[in-house]
C-alpha cells in the first residue's frame, strides 16, 4: 500500500492531465475561441483510422486476445441486442469518434452497475447500470467520449508496457535482494504491481476525462453535464454510508481504479463551465435519450433490486423523480416501494405502502405488481381489509398471473392471519 | 477416462472444431500474448491433427467459415461455449476428484441434445474439440534464470504447455473420449514438437 501511494500524482499535475486534451489543440486554450478537430491534434500520431497492429508486436498480441474476447461478448447471453437501442448508442458513438467511427464497436451488456469499458482493439462495453443512471444524451456522450479517449491514446498498450516494465524491475529487484533478507521489500513491490493491474491507471482516467469533455463539446453536447454524472454518483454512493463515513475515501470495485469521484466532479465542473461559456446552443438531449431507454428501464430497475443495495437505489430513484420531464413517475414510485419492502428495516413496510399508494396515484403507469406488493405489505402490517382489496385489484388486472393461485390462498388466510414476521 | 467407441460404421466423419489456442511469452512477471506465435502454432497443430487422424479411417470435416462464430443465436456458437464449460469441468474433476465425487468413477459427460445441431449442419458423426495454451520464456527470463541459478541454485519455472482434446458423439451429445496434456517442454511454434504434442494428446484416441 505504501508503494501504491508513491505513484500518486501531485495536484498540479492532475489538473494538467485533465486539461491536456483541451490544450493540445494548440492555439485554443480552455474558455476561448471555438473547438474543432481535437481528434486530429490529440490522437497519437501513428494511430490512423482502420489501424490494425502487426502480429509480431505487443499491441498485436493484445488485439489477438481481445478479438477473441470480443467474440465472447458478441455472443454473450447478457448482451442487449435490441436493434433500436444499439443503433442509437452507435450513432452517438460514431458522431463522437468521427473518422474513427469504424474502429469503435459498441456492446451494451446487462450489468446492474455504473461502468463502461474500452478494450485495446476498439471494443467498447456499456453497462446497463450506466444507461439507467444517465439522464440525457449529453451524459451518454460524456462517457462514450471518455472511452474513445482510452482508445485514441492507446491506454491499454501503455498500461501493459508499464506493468511489464515494473514487474521486470520488481523481479530483478527480487532476485538481487532474495539472498540478503530483503524478500519482504520484494513482496511489497509485487503488491504495488498487482494493485495497479486492474485496469487503466488513475492518470489515464484523468486524461480520458479531459478527452471526454473535448469530444462531447466538439459534437455540441453540453460539457456541464459531465460533472453532473459524478455529482449524482457521489450522492448515490453517500446514501450507502453511515453519517460518519461520508466523504471518506472509497475502496474496491469501480473506485479502485478510478480517481476519487470528488476530484473528478470538481475538475470537470470547473472545466465544463469554462467550455460551456464558448457558445450557447448546447445540446442536452433528454427527450431523445429517454425515448430509447424507457423500453428497457423496468428491466434495468429489476436488476438493481437484485443487487440488494437498497440505500443506493432509493437515493437514485429520488434523484430520477426530481428530474424535470420524468415520463413515468408511477413506475419509479413502485420501485421505491419494492426497495423499502425488500430492505425490511424498521418502518420500511409503512414507507413501502406509502410509495405504492403514491405510485397508483402518480402520473404514468404503475405496473400491476404494485397491487400485489401493496397487498403483501398491508398483510404484514395487519391491515387485512386493505390487503384483501389490493390483492383483489391484482387478480382483476392479472387473472391469469402465474401466482394467482398463491394470492388466492393468501387471501383466504387474511382475516385471522397472525403477523408472524413482526 | 478413455472409453472405447462402440461403433458399426466403417469410415467416421469427424468435424474438427476451430482450435482454441493461445501462445504467450513469459516475461519476468508478465505473460504477454503473442499473436504471431499463436498463428504459427495453430497451423502446425492443425496439420498435425490432419496427418495423424487421416490414418485412422477417419474423414475429417472442416467447419464452414461462412457460419459466423459471432452470431449469438447460432446454435453452433452456443454449443462451442457449452463444450468449453463442460470440458473445463472435466479437467477440474480429473485433477481434483474430490470436488465432484459422483464423477469419480464414471465418465458420463454430455452436451445434451443440442449437439445434434452440428450433426445436421455438417452431416458428421463426431466433433473434435482442441484447446491449447503454452508460454515460452522471454530472453530476460532466461537470463534471470541463469543469474538465480548461479546465485541460489534455483531457476524460475519456464512456460507450461497445457491442452485437451475431446470427442463428442453428435447423435447423443455424449463426450465419448477426452484427454488432457500438461508438460513443460515442446515448442509448438515448430512443426516437429507440435506433432509430438498432438500425438500425446491423441493417445488412446478411439479407432
Amino acid at each position: 500500500m505504501l508503494a501504491l501511494s508513491a505513484c500518486q500524482t501531485s495536484s498540479a499535475n492532475k489538473q494538467a492531465l485533465y486539461e491536456g486534451p483541451l490544450q493540445q489543440q494548440g492555439t485554443v486554450s480552455v474558455g476561448e475561441g471555438s473547438l474543432s478537430d481535437g481528434i486530429a491534434t490529440y490522437r497519437l500520431s501513428d494511430l490512423q483510422p482502420g489501424h490494425r497492429p502487426a502480429d509480431n508486436t505487443t499491441e498485436g498480441g493484445l488485439w489477438y486476445v481481445t478479438d477473441k474476447a470480443e467474440r465472447r461478448v458478441r455472443t454473450a447471453g447478457n448482451r442487449i441486442t435490441d436493434p433500436a437501442l444499439n443503433a442509437y448508442v452507435e450513432r452517438v458513438a460514431c458522431d463522437l469518434a468521427r473518422e474513427f467511427c469504424g474502429d469503435i464497436r459498441v456492446y451494451i451488456v446487462r450489468v446492474p452497475a455504473f461502468n463502461a469499458s474500452m478494450a485495446p482493439n476498439g471494443m467498447m462495453q456499456i453497462w446497463s447500470g450506466f444507461l439507467l443512471r444517465a439522464e440525457n444524451e449529453a451524459q451518454l456522450a460524456a462517457v462514450v467520449s471518455h472511452e474513445i479517449g482510452h482508445y485514441l491514446r492507446r491506454h491499454s498498450l501503455e498500461r501493459f508496457e508499464d506493468i511489464r516494465a515494473k514487474s521486470n524491475a520488481a523481479a530483478v529487484f527480487g532476485i538481487l535482494t532474495a539472498g540478503i533478507g530483503f524478500g519482504f521489500v520484494g513482496s511489497l513491490a509485487q503488491i504495488a504491481i498487482y494493485g495497479e493491474a486492474f485496469a487503466f491507471s488513475r492518470d489515464q482516467e484523468r486524461e480520458a476525462d479531459g478527452y471526454g469533455l473535448l469530444l462531447m463539446s466538439e459534437a455540441g453536447y453540453d460539457p456541464r453535464e459531465y460533472a453532473v454524472i459524478w455529482d449524482k454518483l457521489i450522492r448515490e454512493f453517500d446514501a450507502t454510508l453511515d453519517e460518519d463515513e461520508k466523504g471518506s475515501s472509497r475502496h474496491g470495485g469501480f473506485f479502485a481504479t478510478h480517481p476519487q469521484p470528488e476530484e473528478r466532479q470538481a475538475v470537470l465542473r470547473d472545466l465544463g463551465a469554462k467550455l460551456a461559456a464558448t457558445r450557447d446552443d448546447w445540446v442536452v438531449g433528454r427527450a431523445s435519450y429517454l425515448e430509447q431507454i424507457l423500453p428497457h428501464r423496468t428491466g434495468f430497475l429489476e436488476d438493481e433490486l437484485k443487487v440488494q443495495h437498497y440505500d443506493a437505489i432509493l437515493a437514485r430513484l429520488d434523484m430520477m423523480l426530481a428530474q424535470a420531464g420524468e415520463p413515468n413517475p408511477a413506475e419509479l414510485h413502485f420501485f421505491r416501494g419494492e426497495a423499502y419492502r425488500l430492505r425490511r428495516e424498521d418502518g420500511d413496510r409503512e414507507k413501502a405502502a406509502e410509495a405504492y399508494e403514491t405510485a397508483l396515484s402518480a402520473a404514468g403507469t404503475a405496473p400491476t405488481e404494485t397491487y400485489r406488493s401493496l397487498g403483501l405489505v398491508y398483510g404484514a402490517l395487519g391491515e387485512d381489509a386493505r390487503a384483501t382489496h389490493a390483492f383483489r385489484r391484482y387478480l382483476e388486472a392479472r387473472p391469469d398471473a402465474s401466482d394467482a393461485g398463491l394470492i388466492r390462498e393468501m387471501m383466504k388466510g387474511l382475516p385471522s392471519r397472525p403477523d408472524v414476521t413482526s | 477416462m478413455n472409453p472405447t467407441l462402440v461403433r458399426g460404421d466403417d469410415v467416421h466423419r469427424v468435424l474438427v472444431m476451430p482450435i482454441d489456442i493461445e501462445i504467450s511469452e513469459l516475461g519476468l512477471g508478465v505473460k504477454e500474448p503473442r499473436a504471431d506465435w499463436t498463428r504459427s502454432a495453430e497451423v502446425h497443430i492443425s496439420s498435425a491433427l490432419q496427418d495423424q487422424l487421416i490414418n485412422r479411417n477417419i474423414e475429417l470435416i472442416e467447419t464452414d467459415e461462412s457460419i459466423s462464430l459471432e452470431d449469438r443465436d447460432n446454435q453452433v456458437v452456443q454449443l462451442i461455449k457449452l463444450h468449453e464449460a463442460v470440458a473445463s469441468s472435466i479437467v477440474v474433476s480429473t485433477r481434483l476428484p474430490d470436488l465432484l465425487p459422483n464423477k469419480r468413477n464414471s465418465f458420463d459427460w454430455t452436451l445434451g441434445q443440442s449437439a445434434t445441431a452440428l450433426r445436421e449442419d455438417y452431416d458428421a458423426q463426431y466433433a473434435l474439440f482442441t484447446f491449447v495454451r503454452d508460454a515460452h520464456s522471454s530472453a530476460e527470463r532466461v537470463v534471470a534464470g541463469i543469474v538465480t541459478g548461479l546465485l541460489f541454485g534455483v531457476t524460475p519455472q519456464g512456460g507450461q504447455q497445457i491442452g485437451y482434446a475431446s470427442l463428442v458423439d453428435l447423435e447423443s451429445g455424449q463426450i465419448v473420449w477426452f484427454n488432457s496434456l500438461v508438460r513443460g517442454t515442446g515448442d509448438l511454434r515448430e512443426a516437429q514438437p507440435a506433432n509430438e504434442a498432438v500425438q500425446l494428446l491423441l493417445t488412446d484416441f478411439p479407432s
